[in-house]
């Protein structure tokens, strides 16, 4: 038996203090509020001219009034808003700066989900009737039909509505694209000269160089995009282009984000469907990678955004989402590296682009109804053909 | 002598008949019933909450057609969840996760096993340093080691191994995206169970056994093997269960190492199944059911070998520990010590900083690791600059704190019932705290998701309900800690005190615990730093005010941000290793050093 009781619990109280005081210190601690990424420069934020400048406009970014005085207060009343995305970290973090760069004093919380958990995060919680969620950016238009026919969205007509093409946008009001992200090519310069980089799905699949395990690439299960581009291989090449490209034994990877660092890393060579926001990412770093535009099939997926019924903060809900489909949310967001629905907005930043090709020019597979309609089915070919389970 | 006086009816109000003897006897009788029974009903039902709830939900969801989420449709009684189940790729991936876990528990097994032998019973020059080694790998989840290996022994020309082959002009390059990879990334990081499992036991063994051996001209190995490994198998079996079931639901690895070489286990499958949209929660639940049934038959198997023996070592007499003189073999164990430390901590460390300090990661030759100028720290200043990740440090330590506290007073209390008492329904008590183990903590996330949301306690959306996410995911590993501690002590002792006239309580904190002192401190601070690590059962419930380092590391490696990744991951290892430190005191300064 223990007869000293002095050291009995000695050590544990010591522990306890010096636990006590790092937690103490580290809650001192603390970041500013510039949540942003590496590398890319801040969006820019014309805070300088924030405020209302006509009598009946409540708040005014940009020489855009994005709420009038009476929802400006209720929204001020409410302090902040939730926002749940799928947008990727990097891009979403980038608007969520210029958000705040424009000087607007509403908090914007994120919380990012890839496609499936923030599908079933967000069911379970409307149902549960405790959705904290006050704006949704969600991706693949199948899983936000189901949300709609949950009655998960409450309709909010945003800024140039009818400047944002018919398939960019359902129901009355109900939900639009927020954002609309291109798949582009992207290859290690350092490994794979220019030159030898194929421009177009056609010559990709063509090409002997990347035979072997050198491309990186999403099995189809990733989210919508990766099924949006096999999609359109199969629709314009038909379903050898499925049985090529598996051929070629690529690395099938579950994020658009490793594929793009398996290719900086020189794992593999090639990527044929990254995303605008980590190659600009990657070139600001000094990474030997490069994009392109595929010549032939330029595809582009939608992130839907909608006001959620249950929102805790509509109006703070609402004046984010004016903001987004505002002059400073198109510069936002093209700056990230995506285009915004809006016609005639600011051309995404692309490295490698003076200017990048016009939105017109992109293919959208969600706006064809064999999309939704054939998915089960092409899923098992695609499976049968790659020998690969998205899920099983 | 004591006279024992019966009690004056009028001075005790609780015989004092007021209408009839029957009266005084109904008191009386419920008094006894609330005495026996109320603790054990508040137990059962916070275990049921707890535990049974959220299992049973997804046992529930893996014969139905639709997600369970409450308040929402109610599906169909089917099969063919079990029947996908049984298709040649979930069958091919769960022979590959058993081949894995196998593989990862006996490599972390000579790795920890042996470790904790040199440190509590032998005379290895630097013991400190010993101990050390043994437990230090814990501030490293094995996300963040998977990471840290990738970024050593990746396939690709920019992985550290390849590059210094390349430098010597060499033609190899290894390979981490592989089974064998992923055996040894387990077997590192799952190594110190095994030594916090092992070493309290071997510390509180009696020497006198082994001594009586060797008197009687067995050799070394022949006690070793004969005696010294035979009494610790209740701490060996309990260490190899837990390890070996943890490997095999482990999921950020084989995502991670598996994935780019297309190699499928049963949680890449459950994680693609509900990550990748639409979700497909009830197949996902139908695999977790297969392991659940696996679990109970290993518990079973495990429990029916140890309930034969006596393993009790620790018993009223005193005892002087001894340690087994190494000779020639000294020097030999030290450099294995190193080598482990050096694999499982300065290699992994190197590539997270080196990671963290390039401004990409692609790297031409192997001399650039070592350039000055190749450095910036950019991607600190973005990381530290980012109130996300102060908010999800301190989060971490508040939920590490609360858990650790929480969940090791409710497993040392389960712990105490199953081993101590006689309250009916024990054995229960001990199913359920192993059954956690057996679901995947992805899925058993997506458990407390649809159980607690409904729950009429507001605590969803709040730290709280990670904190009851947590004490349920690590209810195995502080209930074996706990119980292998209390089986190592002989019931005489407490029998002793309680004819003495103590109570329950006072025997247990006079008695027990100081003599479980080594296994209760090793078992809140692995609670703590498990919590620490922990992403799986947080997926599902993080909000943005809750979110922890892990879903920050997480997303950044989603998003392809691995500097960033790497930052953090080095940042909050390099403070959980620095708990450690603090905390491995607990351990090395308990019964052994009590006794010398």
């Amino acid at each position: 038996m223990n007869t000293k009781k002095s050291n009995r619990f000695g050590a544990a109280r010591h522990t306890t203090a010096t636990l006590a005081v790092l937690a103490l210190i580290l809650a001192a601690c603390g970041g500013n509020d510039a949540d942003a990424p590496a590398a890319p420069a801040p969006a820019p934020a014309p805070a300088a001219d924030a405020g209302p400048t006509a009598p009946e406009c409540g708040y005014e970014v940009a020489g855009d009034c994005i709420a009038d005085a009476e929802l400006w207060a209720a929204a001020q009343a409410e302090g902040g808003l939730t926002l749940y995305s799928s947008v990727s970290e990097a891009r979403q973090q980038v608007t969520l700066a210029a958000w705040a760069e424009a000087g607007v004093p509403l908090t914007v919380e994120l919380v990012r989900l890839g496609g499936g958990r923030l599908y079933e995060r967000v069911q379970t919680e409307h149902i549960a009737n405790q959705l904290a969620a006050d704006v949704l950016l969600h991706s693949d238009i199948a899983l936000v039909n189901g949300h709609a026919d949950l009655g998960v969205y409450e309709p909010h007509c945003v800024p140039n509505l009818d400047l944002i093409p018919d398939p960019l946008k359902f129901g009355d009001c109900l939900f639009q694209a927020g954002v609309i992200v291109p798949l582009l090519f992207g290859w290690n310069t350092a490994l794979l000269p220019s030159g030898q980089a194929p421009t177009s799905y056609r010559s990709m699949l063509d090409s002997a160089e990347l035979d072997g395990g050198k491309i990186a690439v999403q099995h189809i299960g990733v989210g919508g995009s990766s099924y949006a581009v096999y999609f359109e291989l199969r629709k314009q090449y038909g379903p050898e282009s499925w049985v090529a490209m598996a051929a070629k034994d690529p690395v099938l990877v579950g994020a658009a984000g490793a594929a793009q660092e398996a290719v900086v890393r020189g794992e593999q060579v090639f990527g044929p469907m990254l995303t605008v926001g980590n190659i600009n990412v990657s070139v600001d770093d000094g990474a030997p990678i490069a994009g392109l535009f595929p010549e032939d099939i330029s595809v582009a997926i939608g992130h839907w955004m909608g006001l959620t019924a249950q929102a805790s903060n509509p109006n703070a809900a609402k004046v984010f989402m004016n903001w987004w489909y505002s002059t400073g949310g198109q510069e936002a967001v093209a700056f990230s590296g995506d285009y915004h629905p809006v016609s005639g907005s600011p051309s995404p930043r692309v490295a490698g682009y003076d200017v990048a090709p016009d939105v017109s020019t992109l293919v959208f597979p969600e706006s064809d109804p064999d999309f939704i309609r054939l998915r089960d089915e092409l899923f098992n070919e695609w499976q049968t053909v790659f020998n690969f389970t998205p899920g099983s | 002598m004591a006279t024992i006086t019966p009690p004056k009816t009028e001075d005790d109000p609780t015989l004092r008949p007021f209408g009839g003897a029957g009266e005084v006897r109904a008191e009386s009788l419920l008094r006894r019933l609330l005495r026996q029974w109320g603790p054990m009903t508040v137990l059962y039902a916070i275990l049921i909450v707890l535990v049974v709830l959220p299992v049973g939900i997804l046992f529930y969801a893996a014969f139905t057609d639709v997600a369970p989420r409450p308040g929402g449709a109610r599906g169909s009684f089917t099969l063919k969840n079990i029947q996908d189940l049984m298709g040649p790729t979930t069958l091919g991936a769960a022979r590959t996760s058993v081949v894995i876990a196998l593989g990862g528990t006996s490599v972390a097994m000579v790795w920890g096993g042996l470790l904790a032998w040199l440190a509590a019973r032998t005379d290895v020059p630097f013991r400190p340093l010993v101990q050390l080694a043994g437990i230090v790998p814990l501030f490293m989840s094995a996300l963040v080691g998977a990471l840290a290996w990738s970024f050593i022994a990746s396939p690709g020309r920019s992985s550290y191994v390849n590059l210094f082959f390349s430098a010597l002009g060499l033609d190899w390059t290894v390979n981490i995206y592989s089974v064998g990879g992923m055996v040894f990334v387990f077997g590192l990081y799952y190594a110190p169970f095994y030594f916090l499992l092992l070493n309290g036991p071997l510390t509180l063994m009696n020497p006198e056994l082994e001594e009586a051996a060797e008197v009687c001209g067995a050799s070394r190995r022949k006690t070793a093997t004969a005696i010294t490994i035979p009494l610790v198998t209740p701490a060996i079996l309990g260490a190899l269960l837990l390890t070996f079931v943890l490997i095999i639901e482990n999921f950020p690895v084989p995502t991670l190492l598996g994935t780019p070489a297309g190699i499928n286990t049963l949680p890449s499958i459950i994680y693609r199944l509900m990550h990748n949209p639409p979700p497909r929660s009830n197949l996902a639940a139908a695999v977790g059911l297969l392991l659940m049934l696996i679990m109970v038959g290993l518990i079973w198997i495990q429990r029916r070998f140890i309930s034969k023996k006596e393993y009790t070592t620790i018993t009223g007499k005193g005892m002087t520990p001894r340690r087994i003189k190494l000779g020639k073999w000294r020097w030999p164990a030290l450099a294995f010590v190193l080598l482990y430390f050096v694999l499982a901590v300065f290699l992994p460390f190197f590539a997270l900083l080196q990671m963290s300090l390039r401004p990409h990661s692609f790297i031409m030759s192997f001399s650039e690791l070592f350039d000055p100028n190749a450095f910036d720290l950019r991607h600190f200043r973005a990381v530290l600059g980012s109130e996300r990740f102060w908010t999800a440090l301190r989060n971490s330590f508040t939920l590490g704190a609360l858990t650790a506290v929480a969940g090791g007073l409710l497993h040392l209390v389960m712990a105490y019932v199953v081993l101590r008492s006689r309250a009916p329904g024990r054995k229960f008590v001990e199913y359920i705290a192993m059954a956690p183990l057996a679901m995947p903590a992805l899925v058993l996330g997506l458990g407390f998701l649809w159980t607690w949301i409904a729950l009429p306690i507001p605590i969803y959306g709040t730290l709280w309900v990670l904190v009851a996410a947590y004490v349920v995911r690590f209810m195995p590993q502080g209930f074996q800690g706990m119980s292998s501690s209390m089986l190592q002590i002989h019931k005489d002792l407490e029998e002793s005190a309680l004819v003495c006239g103590a109570t329950r309580a006072r025997t247990l904190r006079t008695i027990t615990l100081p003599l479980m002192r080594a296994g209760v401190a090793g078992s809140l601070l692995l609670l703590f730093i498990l919590t620490m690590r922990e992403l799986s059962a947080a997926l599902f419930l993080f909000t943005a005010q809750t979110r922890v380092l892990s879903i920050v590391v997480f997303d950044y490696w989603d998003s392809g941000l691995l500097a960033q990744a790497a930052v953090t991951s080095f940042i909050y290892s390099s403070l959980l290793m620095g708990i450690v430190l603090i905390g491995r005191k607990w351990l090395e300064g308990s019964a052994g050093r009590k006794r010398d």
